[in-house]
């Protein structure tokens, strides 16, 4: 068996000397383990049992008082003809009259009195839009 | 009411690893920066990480697999960082071999030795160094050395071959004597 490198030098000697290099590089005493200590987990308190549970109840709430303070204003107006989309704010409206135009055409009338020390009446007319007659 | 001490379950099993596998993690360490401090601190800090991803709950299926390569991975980071500060290795990684309790004159040789030695197997592959420091740090056999790097034993045996006589070649051209 051959004990020697291709370089003549001795295999022991190598072994040897890996062996004492690296044992005196290995930490002595080994440090032991360590881990973060981390504190005995306590009670919980009430925010952090309830927190969330209360978070969501706010948000309950929040909704549910939106929604009932919009239920107590009119609702949006119905689809079809929108007349009142820009009705002034306190006015009155009178009933709107179907009439028929001078052309022939049916059209609605209706009048709105905005109240003041001298009220304003406005009178408004739209023409009914039916199929076109050749 | 009755109160009872609270142990963590995993604690047990985690000192279980880590006396296990620690030497593995700072041998791997240790491979890659030949400096004993350095492979401590990237020891611990791979045991603090699974010591963390246990408590956070994250399941891990072979923890002494994901130990080692957390270890490489710290050790290459640790490499680039190092190299970004100083540029070139800190001095004690040359020169500081701790002494122990031997005579002057020997401790003088043996240092002397060790610093080549050391100055050597910095100049190896990493890959060489990693074999040489499981086998003659940690005294593996070819089957455990296998088992680490994944790699069949007459890889292993190959490849330890090599990395002797690489740094055998190594210590020769500086003035190691053939007949020593």
């Amino acid at each position: 068996m051959n004990n020697t490198f291709s370089n003549g030098l001795s295999q022991d000697y190598v072994d040897r000397v890996l062996q004492s290099f690296f044992k005196k590089e290995m930490p002595d005493p080994w440090p032991p383990v360590s881990v973060p200590v981390h504190k005995a987990a306590g009670p919980h308190s009430w925010f952090q049992t309830y927190g969330r549970l209360a978070l969501v109840a706010c948000v309950a709430l929040i909704l549910i008082s939106y929604l009932s303070l919009a239920a107590m204003f009119p609702a949006a107006p119905v689809p079809g003809l929108a007349l009142d989309r820009y009705r002034t704010i306190g006015s009155k409206l009178s009933p709107k009259q179907r009439v028929l135009t001078p052309r022939g055409a049916e059209a609605l009338v209706w009048d709105e009195t905005i109240p003041g020390e001298r009220p304003t009446i406005i009178i408004h007319a739209l023409e009914i839009k039916g199929p076109q007659k050749r | 009411m009755k109160s009872r001490p609270k142990t963590d379950p995993r604690r047990a099993e985690f000192d279980d690893i880590y006396q296990r596998h620690t030497r593995e993690v700072w041998a791997l360490a240790y491979a890659r920066w030949l400096n004993a401090e350095v492979a401590l601190d990237i020891m611990q800090e791979a045991f603090l990480r699974l010591w963390k991803q246990w408590q956070e709950g994250g399941e891990i299926l072979n923890p002494r697999a994901w130990l080692l390569r957390v270890a490489r991975n710290l050790a290459e980071d640790y490499a680039k960082s190092a190299f970004r500060r100083n540029g070139t290795q800190p001095p004690q990684t040359m020169n500081g071999v701790k002494g122990r309790d031997i005579l002057p004159l020997d401790k003088m040789e043996q240092e002397e030795t060790f610093g080549e030695l050391r100055k050597q197997l910095n100049q190896l592959a990493p890959a060489d160094r990693e074999i040489l420091t499981l086998r003659y740090g940690l005294d593996y056999n070819a089957n455990q050395i296998a088992e680490i790097l994944d790699i069949n034993s007459t890889a292993v045996h190959m490849r330890l071959s090599r990395a002797r006589q690489r740094l055998a070649d190594r210590l020769t051209d500086h003035g190691a004597s053939p007949l020593s």
